[in-house]
């Protein structure tokens, strides 16, 4: 028997997203924005924190790297959205 | 019982040929009071309800009931569905006070659905789901269209190739 005790997290997450991304090209744009969106926030915190705004420092970061550290700004993001959500809750 | 059911009727004619709020307000107030002494002096009733059940029934929810159909002619769908929600819960846990069949009864004469045999309609979940499904609806008509999200693409690889154009 199949073992589907995520799917319903998954799909409730997937039905939030919808209402962001545009309609008939949900999962395209989920992987372009998961590639993009984590490298440009890793870029930045480079830029601002080592880098200290000069940028031929940052040419011989790894791409990867970059991308690792701005997933970690991103769901740092993540983290505080929800705790907000938590202690300002709506009913 | 049909005493009571005949004035009950007279009341809603009157209302109804009320021009204004405040004269609708006035004639409620003043029948209010005559149909509360009607109903404790009524012989046939005292087995029933305990008096202070017929003061209290009579005083708040007949002036509450008629209150919330005026209400229900006022507002727009989705704020009626929520005043519609939340009277039905309140009800709900005053129901149990009242005599069943004068509730009803009243219920019938003042031409608003029975809602306690609607339980679906009671449960909070329900409730909720229905706002929920409201407020999907508002999102829907502000959801980005395709070009947007291109645009923003756009934007984002043209940010990564100016930054790595600036750092060489």
């Amino acid at each position: 028997m199949k073992n589907n005790y995520l799917a319903p997290q998954s799909s409730m997450l997937m039905q939030d997203l919808s209402f962001i991304l545009p309609k008939g090209h949900e999962k395209i744009f989920v992987v372009i924005y998961a590639l993009l969106v984590p490298y440009v926030l890793g870029l930045l915190f480079f830029l601002f924190s080592v880098g200290e705004g000069i940028f031929h420092i940052l040419s011989n970061i790894p791409h990867i790297v970059i991308w690792l550290v701005g997933y970690e700004v991103f769901s740092i993001f993540v983290l505080l959205y929800i705790l907000k959500k938590t202690i300002f809750r709506e009913y | 019982m049909e005493h009571i059911k005949k004035k009950i009727i007279l009341l809603k004619q009157e209302l109804s040929s009320c021009k204004d709020r405040a004269l609708f307000d006035q004639t409620l107030e003043f029948h209010i009071g005559q149909l509360s002494h009607e109903i404790i002096s009524d012989p046939s009733l005292a087995k029933q309800l305990d008096r202070n059940s017929k003061i209290f029934f009579l005083s708040n929810r007949l002036k509450d009931t008629l209150s919330r159909k005026a209400l229900m002619d006022k507002y727009d769908p989705e704020e009626r569905t929520k005043q519609i929600a939340e009277f039905i819960e309140q009800i709900n846990g005053e129901a149990l006070f009242y005599a069943k069949e004068i509730y009803l009864m009243l219920l019938t004469e003042l031409g608003i659905p029975n809602d306690i045999e609607v339980p679906a309609v009671q449960d909070k979940k329900e409730k909720s789901a229905i706002l929920k499904k409201i407020s999907r609806e508002k999102r829907e008509l502000y959801r980005p269209d395709l070009i947007l999200h291109l645009l923003i693409v756009c934007g984002m690889v043209l940010f990564i190739v100016w930054f790595h154009w600036m750092s060489l």
